[in-house]
């Protein structure tokens, strides 16, 4: 292929974009798995032949946005790659090659345009189980977390690996929903990779690498012009997080922040070791939270393909927690991982002040797992999600209940009470537990849930309850003045209970959970008192509280 | 009766609305244009109606009915011109209607905001009650607090009352009390219950619906009330009739009740008449494409069945994003708006390529083409350079469009920053903004389970019949329709489209739980509930369609599947369920899961009435005289990644059945101008269809 004209360029990209999203799109609507839907972990990504990342769904969570561009190039150092025909697919799970944990697989299928591999499609899929223990913090190392499945081939020249698939099967819980859900990814890859030649053959392409140098060359220059705009930078941060999983010794996460010559460097020297928690993070997961932040401040419209990430370079030390040594236990990774865009915005906050975000309450993830059995042999498993508040921004408040840095849905809670013997007494925001400023955090979310005396009829034994979340001592850090916002807050029958480990409830038991809301930005007391009134018009904060705050200026509101 | 009766259809859109009459004594269609008057539109329909009266005298008087569509809902939510409105809920839950989803519309974009919740939290109520979600009562509702909640509510000037409680959908009863109450003490406040709105499971869907029920009801009512009268005083015998955003219509009455229902009626139209048009020539499988200045919409029509869904989103804050709007969960025209029109404007963008959109000129200051002081290229003033516009020609010559502006915009804003000359880079704006409604448009279908292929397209508005053949090559489409008085489609949409009722409700029950009994009578409800709202005075066959939503459990989609009206129900077994949900599911998926348990979510009863009199189009005299006689002139059209080439210009006034056209040609009419590409060829049917057939070969 000669060259390209720009209009084709713009073309051809779409359409590979088009392929990867429809094929994501096939993929979300025939699964199982309930994290692709609601959390959106989920990815289908498209590869020239050298392993270059050209297009990858745009929907997927930012969790694989640094790990996808490394994973074809971890298949094709493995010997199998050396002998690919026509109709096979690879699929691994192992979280150092793909993305750090076990319960995602990633199943990659070579396209060929006649004899010859032209490209890659993979699909990463968080599956609905992967054998060993269910949604705990507490493993010791990898082994305790399930089924590895290291490179292999899933389809021999377009005929299943009956003994592939037989050992998944028999290693894993809800084994036919599973099988059903990676034959779902095959599937999506055989859509996308068709997509794929549709597109080489009426454009008259016979090689990818083309289109490639263009897609990959354009994303690179422009997110390298987006970092020459920022001044040259020597920074260093770092946070402490306590109580991680009930591990007593503090983990650090240091960071250093090099800005120079359009390139940035993220150095965490100086980060703790890993620990014998199931916190640690790969590599690849660290790249996924430290791009992201950097790619939302500076250069967020660009489709993500290895361009954008060609000008930031991540360094974690061998063995620390944020680029965990085999076989360290890596399934809540996100407790540490979603700190990530935290620290580096803190990080950046003299640098690009007015694309900021504050401390955020829903960072990181929360998440909660209800399971059990009824009398008559029949069992339940619930899943609840609640998010806190998004910190306050440069130019505008945060917003109250709402995911970052992940992106997961709320489960509603008349799903939640048909799926368990649960009943929720609230369910609402909790404006207190947002930090004041010139713009204020967005609120936080109160549930009270409890198990009703009546399910003692129906249940047998109690309900195992798995909730993740807080901020492991933490502060939710205003920037530029702003106020922090709140701490979180659990309690089981009025008494503190831990996150992160697992309880029992029983009938009558009743959890309370209070995820907190944003920090501010900037000084309270430059916070407009049109804004002041119309929060205590909206009931978001009390007359008093107000005054306290944002002093006497504010006075009652009129009504709207 | 028939012969003597009159039926008008009406549709208010941005700047016109459209009048389509139908003269029952003659079989005569007329069609009207009036200015659309923003401030009270009824005024513009009796502007309207004078218009045929004076051509057609007593037009009125002897109508049957008069169907109508309005922007006026649509309006309100993107105005917010609603009422003020309260809502009230299960205690612990009033903020459910502000937390969404809980998800941001775009990962990247840290800026992102929504709109304000429709009612604002302090006048988010909240009341002693609970419902279990098997429809037990757990704590018994709090009736004596209503009387306070009255009098805050009628303190803050609340028009509006939107009741929502958890579970409501499985047992209605608190709700209903609520209603009853209200209605005995406060009947001036209009109260919108979830259960009847929306009886289906999920909080946030259910609650957002209600709300946007309850915050337009008041002023719909007011605006239907209005026209009712103006109509009657002007002889109006007959029935209104209101089109919804399913594509039926149905009586005004319960457009009062239901005015979230109504909300894209004008685009429901354009679907509604495609179909009528598409059932004319023999074509069932249809991709309807309506293109206009700021937008362009697609929506598919398959076995001759209008798709809908109840995943709407109204009032969008942000390009369009999915996500970023007021979830409204009743059935809707399953519709892609994607911001492609004749005004988006083709910029560079900071990777060195062309982008066309989202930015749109609008109409002021419009296309540079338009003379008003724009002068960033458009798609339209790609469309001039390229020749496919006459600039002497638009809107039948009332309008004289700048060729040499639109050459001066092309040329400075993507021509020299590409370095192409000014006619490929017009042709680059063209082919680009038909990419981007083809890439719309694959992922649109995919999402659905369905593909492009075998489906023939209709194309109207504006910028359709311009688009339609770059676009219908792209998406490897083989046939594209260009129906006759495409300047009117909403309008003509009105007078074919069914009376349409449905009712539905959550039933959510593994299949081993149900009880076949239980589901029949749950159907029989829902059937006599539907049929309560279909018009009483006239019997006419009803068509019944009764359906389940299934699915896996644990999967989140649900397939829809056929149930056997009531009369085969006795022959009707679990297992026929089953095998019924499986047939649906291989369609969409191509395999089944025999180890995994399936679970009924929903039931839907849809009642379905064929209009009083099916207008049929006059069969138009076949040709007597060839088609260079309908050819007006000729021009030079450059077509992008083709040669340029002199193509013959039609005048499609003049074109009859018969007469077929090779492209390259255009074909022009008042509204629109036809462009027909190298190696199609153009037919005329006997309805007046341009039916154009493109070259056999692959999807460019």
């Amino acid at each position: 292929m000669s060259q390209l004209s720009p209009i084709q360029i713009d073309i051809l990209w779409k359409r590979l974009v088009t392929a990867v999203d429809e094929a994501a799109t096939t993929l979300v609507r025939a699964s199982f798995s309930s994290v692709i839907r609601d959390f959106h972990d989920y990815a289908c990504a498209l590869f020239d032949r050298r392993g270059r990342m050209l297009a990858q769904s745009t929907h997927s969570t930012p969790g694989l946005l640094g790990i996808l561009p490394f994973t074809i190039p971890g298949f094709l150092a493995h010997p199998l790659a050396k002998e690919l025909r026509p109709g096979d697919v690879l699929v691994t799970n192992d979280p150092w090659l793909a993305s750090g944990h076990l319960i995602d697989v990633t199943v990659a299928t070579p396209v060929f345009r006649g004899d010859e591999v032209v490209g890659f499609v993979l699909s990463v899929v968080h599956h609905l189980n992967m054998g060993g223990r269910l949604a705990t913090l507490a493993s010791r190392d990898v082994y305790e977390e399930g089924l590895k499945i290291p490179i292999l081939r899933l389809f021999r020249e377009g005929q299943p690996e009956e003994a592939v698939f037989e050992f998944i099967r028999a290693n894993v819980r809800e084994g036919g929903k599973v099988i059903g859900d990676l034959r779902a990814q095959v599937a999506a890859n055989e859509a996308a990779a068709r997509k794929l030649l549709d597109t080489m053959e009426l454009a008259g392409l016979t090689e990818l690498e083309t289109l490639g140098d263009e897609i990959i060359s354009r994303s690179e220059a422009s997110m390298r012009a987006a970092i020459r705009e920022l001044p040259p930078l020597e920074v260093h941060r770092s946070m402490q997080l306590r109580g991680v999983a009930g591990y007593e010794e503090p983990v650090t996460l240091a960071l250093t922040v090099r800005i120079r010559d359009g390139e940035v460097e993220l150095d965490f020297a100086g980060t703790s070791a890993q620990i014998p928690r199931a916190v640690n993070v790969t590599l690849n997961m660290t790249r996924s939270y430290s791009v992201y932040p950097l790619k939302c401040v500076l250069d967020p419209g660009i489709p993500n393909n290895e361009g954008c990430l060609r000008p930031i370079r991540i360094l974690a030390p061998e063995g620390s927690v944020l680029n965990a040594r085999f076989p360290a236990a890596t399934w809540g990774r996100t407790v540490v991982a979603h700190m990530l865009p935290e620290l580096i915005i803190q990080a950046l906050s003299e640098v690009v002040p007015g694309r900021l975000v504050s401390g955020s309450g829903s960072t990181p993830l929360w998440y909660g797992n209800l399971a059990g059995r009824y009398r008559d042999g029949r069992t339940f498993f619930a899943v609840v999600t609640m998010n806190g508040g998004l910190g306050a921004r440069a130019t505008r408040d945060g917003i109250g209940a709402i995911s970052y840095p992940a992106n997961v849905a709320n489960i509603p809670v008349e799903v939640i009470e048909s799926d368990a013997p649960i009943l929720f007494e609230c369910k609402e925001l909790a404006p207190e537990a947002a930090g004041a400023g010139r713009h204020r955090g967005g609120a936080g979310q109160r549930i009270v849930l409890r198990v009703p005396e009546s399910a003692a009829e129906e249940l047998d034994g109690t309900i195992q309850a798995s909730i993740r979340g807080g901020r492991f001592g933490v502060p939710i850090e205003g920037l530029q003045g702003g106020l922090d916002g709140g701490i979180p807050f659990a309690e089981l029958n009025g008494r503190p209970a831990p996150l992160g480990s697992s309880s029992e409830l029983a009938p009558g038991d009743r959890l309370e959970l209070v995820v907190p809301g944003g920090a501010g930005y900037g000084p309270p007391s430059e916070r407009a008192t049109a804004d002041i009134e119309r929060d205590i018009a909206d009931e978001l904060i009390g007359e008093e509280e107000a005054r306290r705050l944002y002093g006497d200026r504010a006075t009652p509101a009129a009504a709207d | 009766m028939r012969g003597n009766t009159a039926r008008l259809g009406c549709d208010i859109g941005g700047t016109f609305t459209d009048f389509v009459l139908i003269d029952g004594e003659t079989g005569a269609l007329s069609v009207e244009k009036v200015l659309t008057t923003p401030a009270d539109p009824a005024t513009g329909i009796f502007d309207g109606v004078g218009q045929l009266e004076r051509a057609t005298p007593g037009f009125l008087a002897r109508a049957a009915t008069v169907i109508h569509g309005t922007t006026l809902v649509i309006n309100a939510l993107i105005e917010r011109k609603g009422s003020r409105t309260a809502l009230l809920t299960t205690r612990g839950f009033r903020d459910v209607l502000e937390m969404r989803d809980e998800l941001r519309y775009d990962v990247y974009d840290l800026q992102l905001e929504f709109a304000p919740p429709l009612v604002p939290r302090r006048l988010r109520y909240e009341v002693g009650e609970r419902v279990g979600a098997r429809g037990q009562v757990i704590e018994p509702l709090d009736e004596a607090a209503l009387p306070a909640l009255l009098q805050a509510i009628r303190a803050e000037g609340v028009g509006a009352l939107a009741v929502v409680f958890l579970h409501a959908y499985a047992n209605p009863d608190h709700e209903r009390r609520v209603g009853a109450w209200f209605a005995c003490h406060a009947p001036e406040i209009a109260v919108s219950l979830s259960s009847d709105v929306l009886p289906r499971i999920k909080e946030y869907q259910r609650t957002s619906t209600t709300v946007a029920n309850a915050y337009v009801k008041p002023r719909v009512a007011a605006y239907i009330g209005h026209l009712e009268d103006g109509l009657r005083a002007r002889a109006f015998p007959g029935d209104l009739y209101i089109m919804q955003s399913s594509g039926g219509v149905i009586e005004a009455v319960n457009a009062k009740a239901f005015p979230v229902r109504i909300l894209e009626s004008g685009p429901a139209g354009g679907v509604a008449a495609s179909r009528w048009w598409g059932t004319l020539a023999e074509e069932p499988d249809l991709l309807c494409f309506d293109m206009g200045g700021t937008t362009a919409k697609l929506c598919a029509v398959v076995g001759g069945e209008l798709l809908v869904t109840d995943e709407y989103e109204a009032a969008r804050h942000q390009h369009f994003k999915k996500g970023s709007g007021i979830a409204i969960n009743v059935p809707v025209l399953d519709l892609l708006e994607i911001g492609t029109g004749g005004g988006s404007i083709a910029r560079i963008d900071r990777l060195g390529l062309m982008k066309v959109g989202p930015q749109s000129a609008g109409a002021v200051p419009g296309p540079a083409c338009y003379g008003r002081g724009g002068t960033e290229p458009t798609v339209t003033d790609a469309d001039v350079v390229l020749g496919i516009l006459d600039p002497d020609h638009f809107l039948g010559g009332e309008m004289r469009l700048h060729r040499d502006a639109a050459l001066a915009a092309v040329a400075a804003g993507v021509g020299g920053p590409l370095g192409l000359a000014v006619e490929a880079a017009a042709g680059a704006i063209h082919d680009v903004a038909n990419e981007d409604m083809a890439a719309a448009a694959r992922l649109h279908l995919a999402e659905r389970g369905q593909s492009a292929e075998g489906l023939t397209m209709v194309a109207y508005g504006g910028a359709g019949p311009v688009h339609a053949f770059g676009l219908a090559e792209k998406l490897g489409l083989r046939r594209i329709l260009v129906p006759p008085a495409a300047g009117v489609m909403s309008a003509l949409g009105m007078l074919v489209a069914n009376v349409a009722v449905d009712r539905s409700r959550t039933m959510r029950r593994q299949l081993a739980a149900v009880d076949l009994a239980e589901l029949s009578e749950a159907l029989r409800e829902l059937e006599a509930d539907a049929g309560a709202l279909l018009p009483q005075d006239q019997a006419r066959p009803t068509r019944v369609r009764r359906t389940a939503e299934m699915r896996y459990a644990g999967q989140g989609y649900n397939v829809l599947v056929d149930l056997p009206v009531a009369a085969d129900w006795p022959r009707f077994a679990v297992e026929d369920l089953r095998a019924a949900f499986e047939a649906s599911y291989r369609r969409g998926f191509g395999r089944v899961y025999p180890d995994v348990a399936v679970e009924l979510v929903n039931l839907t009863v849809a009642l379905e009435q064929e209009p009083p009199e099916p207008w049929m189009p006059t069969l138009l005299a076949p040709a007597d005289a060839p088609v260079e006689t309908a050819r007006r002139t000729s021009r030079l059209v450059h077509l992008p990644g083709r040669e340029a080439a002199v193509c013959p210009v039609y005048d499609r006034y003049r074109l009859r059945p018969g007469h077929v056209v090779e492209g390259p040609a255009l074909v022009e009419e008042r509204e629109t101008t036809v462009l027909v590409g190298p190696g199609a060829r153009l037919e005329v049917d006997r309805y007046g269809i341009l039916v154009i057939t493109l070259a056999a070969g692959d999807a460019r």
